[in-house]
């Protein structure tokens, strides 16, 4: 299930902050999630484990796509780490609903999320959550 | 402000002041940070700030001052010296804060040889 922390007091200590520097190294899969990121997100397409092709065609390393690719990227690759998601933009926001597993932290939360798929859960600072609704009572409070 | 970065064109069609870029991710703004960085290798007068503490690196000739990263390396040191400075400063600021209630809007708009900001 995602995991998300919202709120400088719900942070967790081991959070990734630097989720750039915290990208070095990391290889693309060859999975549905990873290619829906790449398309719908950076108008990208996978080439290899460490090269995409961007909007305009050109072979470019992992290291150049967006931050908020990359903190989707990290997040469903490494389910058991918490990354800052405070760079994400709003565009990222969807993506979300595809993971069932990650974890991430919010400074603040001011996105409006999209109706969950049936079967989605989400936990939002320690409350599952199995609607849109659900959430955004729980986001309201926070 | 028009000039080029090898072949890349950039065309920031802005006055002084301080602008954000918007909300959303991919729209090339680490792109042109990366592009902007060796704008002083060329002469240009700009200066990118991607990482905690390197505001030390801002010169005061400095004409472009573009900030990756906003919500990441956020201080108050940072919004201090921002303030204080009579430039184009381009923030890539994603959530409300203490700087996007006193920035305007820009728009980065990404072509294959050419970066514009609007």
């Amino acid at each position: 299930m995602l995991r998300i922390y919202i709120g400088a007091e719900n942070k967790p200590v081991d959070c990734v902050d630097d989720v750039n520097l915290a990208f070095n190294g990391v290889k693309l899969k060859d999975d549905s999630f990873t290619k829906d990121v790449l398309r719908d997100l950076e108008q990208a397409e996978l080439i290899d484990a460490y090269t995409f092709k961007d909007q305009f065609n050109r072979g470019l390393y992992v290291n150049c796509l967006s931050t908020g690719c990359k903190i989707l990227l990290e997040s469903y690759y490494y389910p058991n780490r918490v990354y800052s998601g405070n760079e994400m933009g709003y565009n990222c926001i969807s993506f979300l609903l595809k993971m069932t597993d990650g974890q991430l932290y919010f400074e603040q939360f001011n996105y409006k999320l999209p109706v969950f798929p049936m079967g989605f859960e989400i936990m939002i600072n320690g409350i599952v959550c199995q609607s849109k609704f659900e959430a955004e009572e729980i986001l309201d409070e926070v | 402000m028009k000039f080029s970065i090898n072949s890349i064109e950039i065309d920031i069609r802005k006055d002084n002041g301080i602008y954000t870029l918007g909300g959303m991710s991919s729209t090339g703004k680490s792109y042109f940070a990366s592009l902007l960085k060796s704008a002083r290798v060329f002469g240009i007068k700009a200066c990118v700030i991607d990482s905690v503490g390197q505001e030390d690196t801002l010169q005061d000739s400095d004409e472009i001052i573009f900030v990756d990263r906003y919500d990441f390396i956020k201080s108050q040191s940072l919004l201090d010296m921002l303030l204080t400075r009579d430039a184009i400063i381009l923030v890539d600021c994603k959530h409300d804060c203490e700087l996007s209630k006193l920035a305007k809007n820009a728009r980065i708009i990404l072509e294959k040889d050419k970066v514009t900001i609007v």
